[in-house]
């Protein structure tokens, strides 16, 4: 190949670029940029809780979420009661809060000793500590006097993402990210809770502000006359928290309007809210839902009837309503006392109906289109939308709940305020809202923790909210980001739930793979089992939109261009469709108009012109028979996903979402553009698989399930989990020490940063038939000696001077790890190390507090353990063939090629007639060609295999290690990538021959921690039965298990009753209380009836049971008239049991 | 094993019963922020003497340790 | 039979390339099998290791110092079994003591090598009248191949950078492959025999044309070629044989042969 090919040829190893990278990380950002671009929304979701988030505005003021929630919330008022004359409630206080902030994770102002107050997470990690920065909250409140007052009051820690804006390590580039002890392709993302590292995982949620129609017939069951339509709308309001309305659709033609507050449900006519919202005339509403389609006797006999059934409420004013609805709800909502009725039906409205909307005007117009999609429903001219389709879908990003929480929690503060002095009040305490002191007071009751309460969210994922924050589930929101490897470490970064509720339904439609899910959500990488289908991936080029985007300026845009504006009254709602933007009813067109508007807002937004967001999601939905609710859906909220295209007509960039997809022809590539049919194409045709499944080399080429095992395994694999192993805390860590650069490589492998963690080695493979059906491995040998044992006794063998163990100490079980003087009882403890495996001691780190006063607390140990492959140790190739290592072989013995190659693997052909992972035979010949040429060979799939170097099968003759002898078949040799997997016998055998016993049944314990033994159960029993093997039936159920021996009553029972010779003894004089007794009684009774002459019937046992005179092992040698009978311990047990409720049990011997 | 690790056993007795007498050597840290040597004794607060900071890691053996090759 | 014949084709410090003849299979095959596993040389067996605060952990050294390659010319006699020795635990005349001491000054990444590792006399060397053993060592022995000899990289140990020192002692043992791959002499053996597959012994595998899909190696010049329609004589046997034999530098191209011919020569009788 000419030097000017070699440079342009893709894929390279790249070594010596990755080699300068990793000895001098970039000064100026970090040296794999797309690793920050894909956990954007996590950093960013939460950077948009603060002012100073550093995205855009959009048409907002460019307010942190928190601060919208301050907004949202208001103020509460308080009267202290004063006033004795009714009607009048004393003096008006208003409390609100003002501003909150939250610091950067400093050193706590007690330590003075500090040169650098910043703490970093690699300190929170190595302490195990939380990496928490302070909250603050400023809070007002009013006197008597109307004079303000504050006082700003400390909320403690709050957890503080990794690279937030409220992280100290923020805008580091990799060279100042090695030098705080991170990783150099550190991106953050996740919380550092009690040194683990936590990430609140995406959740699908339904698209906001979008109205979607649902069919469920358990609907039928919310009271009577409910029927299955519905229609619901999931609300957001600008601080990003939300509430689901749902208008149902009654049999008698008229709806119910449906929203929850504080978990409870409320259910109001919808007449009633039309009318308080506007005060509408049944003319206006009539109209309004008709839109001229007078000839629709469907339409308007619902309406009508609509109509009639609110004539019921005598109210015919807005006015009215809103006061009808503000009497119903002021308990319930608990605002303050001195509020009209009209102004507390006017809050409902403004909080919980179409919370999206300020503009009563606008909420009316968007209930009359809900209502008008209802008829549709239930008319059968739309079909319900389906809630699980990614196209009304969007998701729950971390930021947002982090902020939802903190807004609950600042409510719950004020509620609690409130609370504490109403109670006052009723005690008859002083309240004066004259004294500072007496707020101070209240104040010192109120729990103003929310760091801790953050902090236990961080660390459980359980949600404890009065509110549920309008979500499915209370628990599951975190989990813990492994650093096993990297493939796995970044897929948790990038995975995403369908929610913790769908787990437990029977029904498996939630985890179909939707063709709408296409470039959005991965179909290879999910796991198998039980989250299969709910725990997706996001497709490789899948954002997620965080910023707000500047869309103010679109309305009179589109009005410009041909849009009747939505006040319009004499709209044609036959011929016209509704054009939305983000939930608000910005006004009708046709629907050859609305097509043309999509078609011109794709050009300026692709173009960018008009200052049209290239995040705008133009969902044009055409009118169909039957099909989905026309109309022209425009979004530009944030936490939709969209995905990078190519617009066939001006072949710019396009961004597209999953709504608006569903009614676009996508070609895969250039090849498959159809003209006059294609609008977009693909940039890449794997651009819809996930990081890892992009992976697989030729994936294209394996049956499709074996990609999804090589997903989950990959993300078992031991590899190299981080550069920074030194500061690394985690639980267990397995480290690969010598990983090798796969020679067969997806374009893609590099690019996350693949090679800087490498996780397998690149193996010689021979495919060759023996007689076992698994992996073969030719390691080189690795024999053993067993070590002289020299015994070592003082624990100064271990342990240094300070108590703590010298570092590269090798320790066995129960050797000291640790030793302390017990300041209660002068003595030296020592802690030992309980682990069966040889280990050394790696680091030994000393543990200060935050504030550095204090002596030595807590020590971290590190243990090594050394871990070189045995049978039975897990492996796989790269294409989801797994298996064990069944065999290790001398090198002598193993056999070779004519060149004298050994294969590392010799791997059973078996493995692919039914498997059909063809990939792994491109992957073994191109790696073959790869290390033959030196080269590295590109897997990518979906692209045409090359033709160099793939003519030639790569058969080779073999000869026999053993005897010398040619095989009778060549024999296919080639390079295979392979990882060893996490799963290893040392961890899971069990074996046992005697050992522990439970104590009240005698059997084996159970666990292989205990040393226990696995459980023989009854379907095992059931198949030595059936073989009729009875020896290994005696032998696994009673001589292994709870064999026991028992006296036997010569000839008659063993436990109860009587016998023939009358006091059985014995060879040491025992006896049978029970048989005694009654012997004795017997005697007695007989003395008796000598001496009455009466005849009296002897007691009669009331359970008895055969046992075979096999089980009697013969007369004690020691003499005694009693027999010996093996009898399994829990039979012993189940006597006593039964004897204790009085039931006797005499046993037969047959 | 060498000679100071003898006097070391000699000096601390049986372990166990009697707290040891602690023997005034210097433990040395070494302070996982800024590197900087750090001698603390017994009861005193863990903190590097020179930066502040408060995670310390303990110093590699100068004891030999005897591997197989293989 | 005729007698064995062993002809040298090339020969090279640390490869030979040779043909056997007049030899059964099994013979041929033995002498492959002794020639990787049972050919004693010295290989560092225990690692004592006084400092180390490199980034690789003791054992991984310990384990890459193990397969470093040693100088074990006239190892047979030069050197005992620690086994055989009648020592306490080790000995001049069964181990051989080297020592590496690097510490890095530089501000530059430094590079432990096997040219590092020096060999020292034994603590008890010439307590002991000296033994016939040290008598037939040469000067290198027990060193590492191709130290500090031009035009021969050494073997990289591990990296270091300021400030860290990698301080130990290493002693070195006579042993055979047969208990660990390190004391292996051959880093491959190639062996072959009838490459025109005469003998039928494999089948090979084609998808048109035998003859064009499977290339003939050199070797196939030493033999005739198959005459169209040649009866297949199914009582053959192979008796010659093609071996390239490549070594770690431990023994030589020329002691191997050598030790070859030995067993050659005995087994002619």
């Amino acid at each position: 190949m000419p030097d000017s090919e070699r440079s342009k040829r893709q894929p390279t190893f790249d070594t010596l670029e990755r080699e300068k990278l990793f000895k001098f990380p970039p000064k100026q950002g970090s040296s794999y940029k797309i690793l920050n671009e894909f956990v954007a929304p996590h950093i960013e979701s939460f950077n948009a809780l603060f002012d100073d988030s550093g995205l855009p505005s959009g048409d907002g003021k460019g307010k942190g979420l928190l601060s919208l929630g301050l907004d949202d919330m208001g103020e509460r008022v308080i009267f202290d009661g004063t006033g004795q004359t009714a009607g009048t409630w004393g003096n008006r206080m208003r409390i609100w809060i003002e501003s909150v902030s939250i610091s950067r994770p400093m050193v706590p102002d007690k330590n003075k000793y500090v040169k650098d107050r910043k703490v970093f997470p690699a300190e929170a990690r190595e302490r195990l500590a939380s990496y928490r920065g302070k909250m603050s909250i400023k809070l007002c409140w009013t006197d008597p006097q109307g004079q303000r007052q504050d006082v700003t009051r400390d909320c403690g820690l709050v957890p503080i993402m990794v690279r937030s804006v409220r992280c100290n390590l923020r805008s580091m580039s990799s060279a100042d990210m090695v030098k705080h002890h991170e990783e150099a392709e550190e991106f953050g993302g996740y919380f550092v809770i009690n040194g683990n590292e936590r990430l609140i995982r995406y959740l699908i949620l339904p698209r906001r502000n979008h109205v979607i129609s649902l069919l469920r017939p358990s609907f039928t069951n919310r009271g009577p006359s409910y029927t299955q339509y519905a229609v619901q709308i999931r609300c957001v309001r600008p601080d990003q928290t939300s509430c689901t309305n749902t208008l149902h659709y009654l049999s008698n033609g008229s709806a119910m309007f449906r929203f929850s507050w504080r978990k409870q449900e409320y259910v109001i006519p919808i007449m009633l809210i039309l009318k308080a919202l506007v005060g509408a005339s049944d003319k206006e509403i009539f109209e309004g839902i008709m839109m001229q389609d007078y000839d629709n006797t469907f339409l308007t006999g619902r309406v009508e009837l609509l109509l009639r059934s609110y004539k019921q409420f005598t109210m015919r004013t807005g006015e009215q309503a809103l006061e009808y609805l503000g009497d119903k709800f002021r308990v319930v909502l608990g605002m303050a006392d001195d509020m009209s009725n009209s102004a507390i039906g006017a809050l409902l409205i403004r909080k919980l109906i179409l919370v999206h909307i300020e503009n009563p005007r606008e909420k009316y117009r968007m209930l009359l289109f809900m209502l008008r999609k209802l008829y549709s429903v239930v008319n059968g001219t739309c079909c319900a939308d389906n809630p699980d389709s990614p196209q009304h879908q969007e998701v729950l990003l971390p930021g947002q709940l982090y902020g939802m929480i903190i807004k609950e929690r600042l409510e719950e503060i004020l509620n609690s305020i409130r609370t504490f002095i109403n109670i006052d009040i009723r005690n008859g305490n002083t309240v004066d809202f004259n004294d500072k002191r007496y707020f101070a007071k209240v104040l010192t009751r109120i729990n103003f923790d929310i760091g801790s309460k953050l902090s236990n969210f961080l660390a459980t994922g359980n949600l404890v909210s009065p509110s549920g924050l309008d979500l499915q589930q209370a628990s599951g929101f975190t989990i813990v980001a492994e650093k096993l490897n990297w493939q796995r470490y970044i897929s948790h970064f990038r995975c995403i739930h369908r929610g913790a509720f769908f787990a437990e339904l029977k029904t498996t439609t939630v985890r179909k793979l939707l063709p709408e899910a296409w470039g959005f959500l991965c179909p290879v990488h999910t796991p198998d089992g039980s989250p299969c289908g709910l725990l997706n991936h996001l497709a490789r080029t899948c954002r997620i939109v965080t910023a707000p985007l500047a869309v103010a300026h679109i309305p009179a845009l589109l009005a410009k261009h041909g849009m009747s504006e939505p006040f319009n009254a004499c709209i044609d709602g036959r011929t016209n469709l509704c054009v939305q933007l983000d939930g608000h009813v910005i006004g009708w067109a046709t629907p050859a108009v609305a097509r043309q508007l999509a078609t011109s807002l794709r050009i300026w937004k692709t173009e960018g012109k008009n200052e049209i967001p290239m995040d705008l999601e133009i969902g044009m939905v055409p009118p169909s028979m039957g099909g989905q609710y026309p109309g022209l859906f425009l979004f530009s909220s944030r936490s939709r996903m969209m995905r990078p295209v190519k617009y066939l007509a001006n072949g710019r960039d396009d961004s597209i979402g999953p709504f608006e997809q569903v009614y676009m022809d996508i070609a895969c590539t250039p090849e498959e553009i159809e003209s006059e049919v294609s609008t977009h194409v693909e940039h890449n045709p794997t651009n819809f698989l996930s990081i890892l499944a992009n992976l697989t080399p030729f994936s294209d080429f394996n049956q499709s399930p074996r990609n999804i095992y090589q997903c989950q395994m990959g993300k078992q694999t031991m590899g190299t989990p981080s550069t920074a192993l030194k500061h690394r805390t985690d639980n267990k860590l397995y480290r690969l020490q010598s990983g090798q650069s796969p020679v067969v490589r997806p374009a893609l492998h590099n690019t996350y940063a693949m090679d800087a963690f490498p996780n397998g080695t690149n193996a010689i493979v021979a495919l060759r038939k023996s007689g076992e059906p698994t992996l073969h491995f030719g390691l080189g040998p690795e024999i053993k000696p067993h070590a002289k044992g020299e015994k070592r006794d003082s624990c100064l063998d271990f342990l240094d001077l300070d108590g703590l163990p010298y570092i590269g100490t090798k320790l066995r079980s129960g050797d000291p790890i640790a030793a302390y003087v017990d300041d209660v009882t002068r003595r030296t403890k020592f802690v030992k190390y309980k682990g069966d495996e040889e280990a050394l001691v790696d680091e030994v780190r000393l543990l200060g507090e935050d504030t550095g006063d204090v002596e030595l607390q807590k020590i971290h140990i590190t243990l090594r353990i050394t871990r070189s492959p045995v049978i039975g140790d897990k492996f796989s190739s790269r294409h989801g063939q797994k298996g064990v290592c069944s065999q290790k072989w001398p090198a002598v013995d193993m056999p070779f090629s004519e060149s004298g190659m050994q294969p590392d693997v010799i791997i059973n052909p078996h493995a692919f007639p039914s498997r059909m992972t063809i990939g792994m035979l491109v992957e073994s010949m191109a790696g073959k060609a790869g290390a033959m040429h030196g080269l590295a060979q590109d897997a990518t799939p979906f692209k045409a295999v090359e033709a160099a170097g793939y003519n030639y099968y790569g058969n080779e003759p073999m000869y026999s290690g053993i005897t010398g002898e040619e095989f009778a078949a060549d024999i296919y040799l080639g390079v295979v990538y392979y990882q060893r997997l996490r799963h290893m016998v040392l961890d899971k055998f069990q074996v046992r021959t005697t050992g522990p016993v439970d104590p009240v049944t005698r059997q084996p314990v159970k666990g292989r921690k205990r040393a226990g033994g696995i459980r023989f159960g009854e379907m095992e029993r059931d198949a030595l039965i059936a073989h009729g093997t009875s020896y290994l039936l005696q032998d696994r159920l009673m001589n292994c298990s709870d064999y026991s021996t028992a006296w036997d009553i010569s000839l008659g029972e063993v436990f109860t009753g009587t016998s023939i010779s009358r006091k059985p003894t014995g060879p040491g004089g025992e006896y049978c209380r029970i048989c005694r007794a009654a012997a004795e009684q017997e005697d007695e009774l007989e003395r008796q009836a000598l001496a009455t002459g009466q005849h009296l019937q002897r007691p009669q046992a009331s359970l008895s049971v055969a046992i075979s005179s096999q089980n009697v092992l013969g007369r004690s040698l020691k003499g005694g008239d009693l027999d010996v009978v093996a009898v399994p311990y829990v039979f012993r047990y189940l006597c006593a049991e039964l004897a204790s409720m009085g039931i006797a049990v005499s046993l037969e011997i047959q | 094993m060498n000679n100071d690790q003898q006097n070391s056993q000699a000096m601390g007795g049986h372990g166990g019963g009697i707290p040891m007498q602690a023997p005034r050597q210097d433990m040395e840290y070494l302070c996982a922020d800024c590197g900087a040597k750090n001698e603390i004794k017994a009861r005193e607060p863990i903190r590097c003497r020179e930066c502040g900071h408060r995670i310390m890691y303990k110093k590699r053996t100068k004891r030999m340790v005897q591997f197989e090759a293989r | 039979m005729n007698d064995p014949i062993l002809r040298i084709r090339k020969y090279e410090r640390d490869r030979v390339n040779f043909v056997l003849e007049n030899v059964d299979m099994a013979f041929a095959n033995s002498l492959r099998r002794v020639m990787m596993a049972d050919l004693p040389t010295v290989a560092i067996d225990i690692v004592e290791i006084q400092a180390n605060t490199t980034v690789l952990p003791d054992e991984f050294i310990s384990h890459r110092l193990g397969m470093i390659p040693l100088v074990s010319s006239n190892c047979d006699v030069a050197m005992r079994y620690t086994r055989d020795c009648n020592c306490f635990e080790n000995c001049a005349f069964c181990s051989i003591i080297l020592v590496l001491n690097v510490k890095c000054h530089d501000s530059t990444t430094m590079d432990v090598t096997s040219n590092h590792l020096e060999v020292v006399p034994h603590e008890d060397q010439g307590m002991e009248e000296a033994g016939e053993e040290q008598v037939k060592r040469i000067e290198k022995f027990g060193s590492p191949v191709g130290k500090n000899e031009p035009g021969v990289e050494p073997i990289l140990i591990c990296k270091i950078r300021k400030g860290q020192e990698l301080k130990l002692k290493c002693i070195v043992k006579k042993g055979i492959a047969k208990e660990h791959a390190k004391w292996s002499p051959c880093s491959a053996v190639s062996f072959e025999y009838d490459p025109h597959n005469k003998l039928r012994h494999t089948s090979y595998w084609f998808e048109t044309d035998e003859r064009a899909e499977w290339p003939l190696g050199e070797n196939a010049a030493e033999e005739e070629a198959p005459r169209e329609g040649e009866p297949f004589d199914f009582n053959a046997k192979p008796s010659k044989f093609y071996f390239d034999v490549e070594t770690d530098g431990s023994l030589g191209a020329q002691e191997v042969v050598m030790k070859v011919r030995i067993i050659v020569s005995f087994l002619s009788f």
